[in-house]
């Protein structure tokens, strides 16, 4: 049967370590062994809205197994423009590929595709819903930059109310027993509280405050996101706050030693340039991560195994 | 007319800022500069935030047989103080709304006597069908007798209703799973069990599965109350079938035991039900499993409700957005999903054309809010219930203002144009 990847709620514990094994023993591999992996098989990258890095990185991951890509960047170049249904772009695409890999605005959309498509689907993106392999390659950066997951703390800085990536993480490393977690977000944009009802209120800690610095000496993994003036109701809080969230090499010198700061990229203003030269930059090889863990997720959901 | 420092809401939870230009009804520009035409009346924002009028899909004005109740002038105007633009009616009336006759009548009456935008449904009655799709914004089925009609309850039945309506909204509880009281009066939530919810999405479900696909309708699951309903509403939605879930702000503030302690003014079809109930539909708002909020506005006279044998029913209208914004404060649902539960969503169920946000084309049905530094103080109630559960809670947001159509009909607590809205 068919096997697609479409939200992390889908995946057990089990699954989401065989995807991080599987990136694992996907980078000790020569490239000439890679690249034999995936040849003569097609991926298409149908991307309903534009997310250059996304789709590039998915390429990219194609490329190096061998495999070919076709596809298309943003819907005004399909005949979706011209009034095709989803469905049928879905049906008509599925004769062309062995996997698509579908980003599109609407929430839910990734689940349709699969669910009338014969080839596996791969989501990447759908709305503010799901986007499982910016998880998988966020937690495989973690297990690589300190070789496990559990245990660790993790502080979120930023648009915490928004952001799926930040969402999608929290409830993924909730899964691997990470039962620590700072919250650094103005009000506006705190992180929702359902994440607070667990089943099990006493495992799970949230500490939540407003001085990233603090933040800073406590955490393993800084994850950093964007704050947007559009996103606040009352523009005098963005007014007070938007320079608060700007992070330094300078604000990290009180750092554990083995701390990695993250971010899901593009970054605007959040992380200033100096940060980029530190020990803990880690977001650069976070974005070669995504690759490795891309050619993974490609191997399994095509049946391939190394 | 031109509203000028104006921040207002987008469908994608963003906040946009300039003046927002209208003309017969509707939005026709934004725009950033002042330079709009000097004849335009000005409405000043300043220090508001400006929300799409919510539509409320879930009502009782009890008109017509029990004006005594509610009326719909009225209950258009506690709809106003709520930030409610728009309205849809149910059928339970006395005479309930069975016929088409009816169905004309009462449009002529919401078309008279209605301030804000509004909608009606069509009472089914078993085995009958007959073409209203014109005059009906959906029918409604009561597997749980509600008016003086029969309660419908086989699956057969409702296989029947499903293929010829293509809208339909449901009340699902299966009143053959209800308790007859002993002695002793049951509790209302014992009384009608929770297994009456299940026992009625199956035979739903059922019915649904019996049909092809091409001829299924789509079903609206009113006024949600158990986790039950909300994981068969993510299942169904998974598996493709065209269904909606709307919940009502007393279940997501109250649980039984405020029914325990207080009594009949908690007493509402289908009941309030427990503390896991409560969080697990906050946390199917918050997951975007629930589509949108009714009120079930369902007024009684504080005689009745304090009688021997008191009716079911609460009225929650008049404070519907600041119940709503309130649950923002508290974390549970952000301005993307607030713009779904209160106006988006019901505006695509029921096909309401031109009232699914602030966009250009659209009307300009509009509410200024604004939070407070501190809780409002005890306000006059308009709703003939006299009462407002809520005044326990310390909401924040107060409705300033509402316009409707382009016309301000609410503002500071009064009402300074009372002209009929139009039918949705």
């Amino acid at each position: 049967m068919k096997k697609d990847l479409i939200s992390m709620e889908d995946l057990t514990v089990d699954e989401i370590k065989d995807y991080l094994r599987l990136a694992h023993s996907v980078e000790d591999l020569p490239a000439d062994e890679r690249y034999r992996l995936l040849q003569g098989k097609i991926m298409a990258a149908m991307f309903f809205e534009p997310s250059t890095r996304t789709r590039l990185s998915f390429e990219s991951a194609m490329h190096r197994l061998g495999g070919g890509v076709i596809g298309f960047a943003e819907k005004s170049a399909t005949s979706v423009s011209k009034g095709e249904s989803f469905t049928d772009t879905i049906y008509t695409v599925e004769n062309y590929c062995d996997i698509m890999v579908i980003r599109h605005p609407g929430e839910g959309t990734a689940r349709l595709a699969a669910r009338v498509s014969s080839i596996p689907v791969i989501n990447a993106g759908d709305g503010s819903n799901q986007h499982p392999t910016q998880t998988l390659l966020d937690l495989f950066t973690i297990e690589k930059d300190l070789g496990k997951i559990s245990g660790i703390k993790v502080a979120f800085v930023g648009d915490l109310k928004y952001s799926r990536t930040v969402h999608s993480l929290i409830r993924a490393l909730m899964k691997f027993d990470v039962t620590e977690f700072i919250l650094v977000a103005p009000e506006s944009l705190r992180l929702p509280k359902y994440f607070m009802m667990t089943d099990e209120p006493n495992k799970y800690h949230f500490y939540e405050t407003n001085h990233l610095e603090e933040a800073i000496s406590k955490c393993d993994i800084l994850y950093m996101t964007r704050i947007q003036r559009e996103r606040f109701p009352d523009l005098l809080e963005y007014e007070k706050v938007k320079d608060s969230y700007l992070l330094t090499a300078a604000m990290l010198e009180e750092a554990r030693p083995h701390l990695r700061v993250l971010h899901p990229l593009p970054r605007v203003n959040e992380i200033a340039y100096d940060v980029d030269k530190t020990k803990y930059a880690g977001y650069f090889p976070q974005a070669r991560n995504g690759v490795i863990m891309r050619e993974a997720i490609l191997l399994k959901h095509l049946g391939v195994k190394i | 007319m031109v509203i000028k420092n104006a921040r207002w809401l987008t469908a994608e939870g963003y906040f946009e800022e300039g003046h927002i230009e209208i003309q017969e009804g509707r939005i026709v520009k934004f725009g950033s500069s002042s330079s709009y035409g000097g004849n335009d009346s000005i409405l000043n924002a300043r220090g508001c935030l400006i929300l799409p009028g919510m539509i409320d899909p879930h009502v009782h004005f009890r008109e017509p047989g029990q004006r005594y109740k509610e009326g719909v002038c009225n209950g258009s105007k506690a709809a106003l103080k709520g930030g409610v633009t728009s309205i849809i009616d149910m059928p339970n009336n006395k005479p309930p709304v069975t016929t088409k006759k009816r169905l004309e009548k009462k449009r002529i009456r919401f078309a008279k006597k209605s301030l804000v935008n509004w909608g009606i449904m069509y009472h089914a009655s078993n085995g009958k069908k007959e073409a209203i799709e014109d005059l009906s914004k959906s029918v409604k089925i009561y597997m749980a007798k509600s008016s003086a009609m029969a309660p419908i309850t086989g699956e057969d039945e409702l296989k029947e209703l499903f293929e010829f309506y293509s809208r339909v909204s449901v009340h699902a509880e299966d009143e053959s799973e209800f308790l007859q009281d002993g002695k002793n009066r049951l509790p209302h939530h014992e009384r009608r069990p929770r297994k009456a919810v299940i026992s009625a999405l199956q035979k739903i479900e059922n019915a649904l599965r019996k049909l092809p696909e091409e001829k299924r309708p789509r079903v609206v699951i009113c006024h949600i109350n158990t986790a039950e309903e909300a994981d068969w509403l993510f299942r169904m939605k998974n598996e493709g079938f065209d269904v909606w879930g709307e919940t009502c702000p007393h279940y997501l503030f109250f649980t039984q035991e405020d029914y325990l302690k207080e009594g009949a003014i908690f007493q509402v079809n289908p009941p309030i039900r427990t503390k896991n109930d409560r969080q697990k539909l906050l946390k199917a708002l918050s997951e975007g499993i629930v589509d949108f909020i009714g009120t079930d506005h369902a007024p009684h006279t504080p005689e009745e409700k304090q009688s021997s044998n008191p009716p079911s029913g609460i009225a929650g209208i008049e404070w519907v957005l600041p119940q709503m914004l309130h649950l923002i404060d508290e974390g549970i649902i952000n301005w993307k999903q607030l713009h779904q539960l209160t106006c988006r969503s019901a505006a695509n169920c029921y096909d309401i054309e031109g009232r699914d946000g602030i966009k250009e084309g659209n009307w300009a049905d509009l509410v200024f809010v604004k939070r407070l530094d501190e809780p409002q103080p005890n306000q006059t109630v308009i709703t003939k219930t006299g009462f407002n559960i809520y005044d326990r809670f310390e909401f924040r947001w107060n409705v300033e203002l509402t316009l409707v159509n382009g016309i301000v009909k609410f503002e500071k607590g009064k009402f300074p144009n009372e002209s009929p809205g139009k039918a949705i």
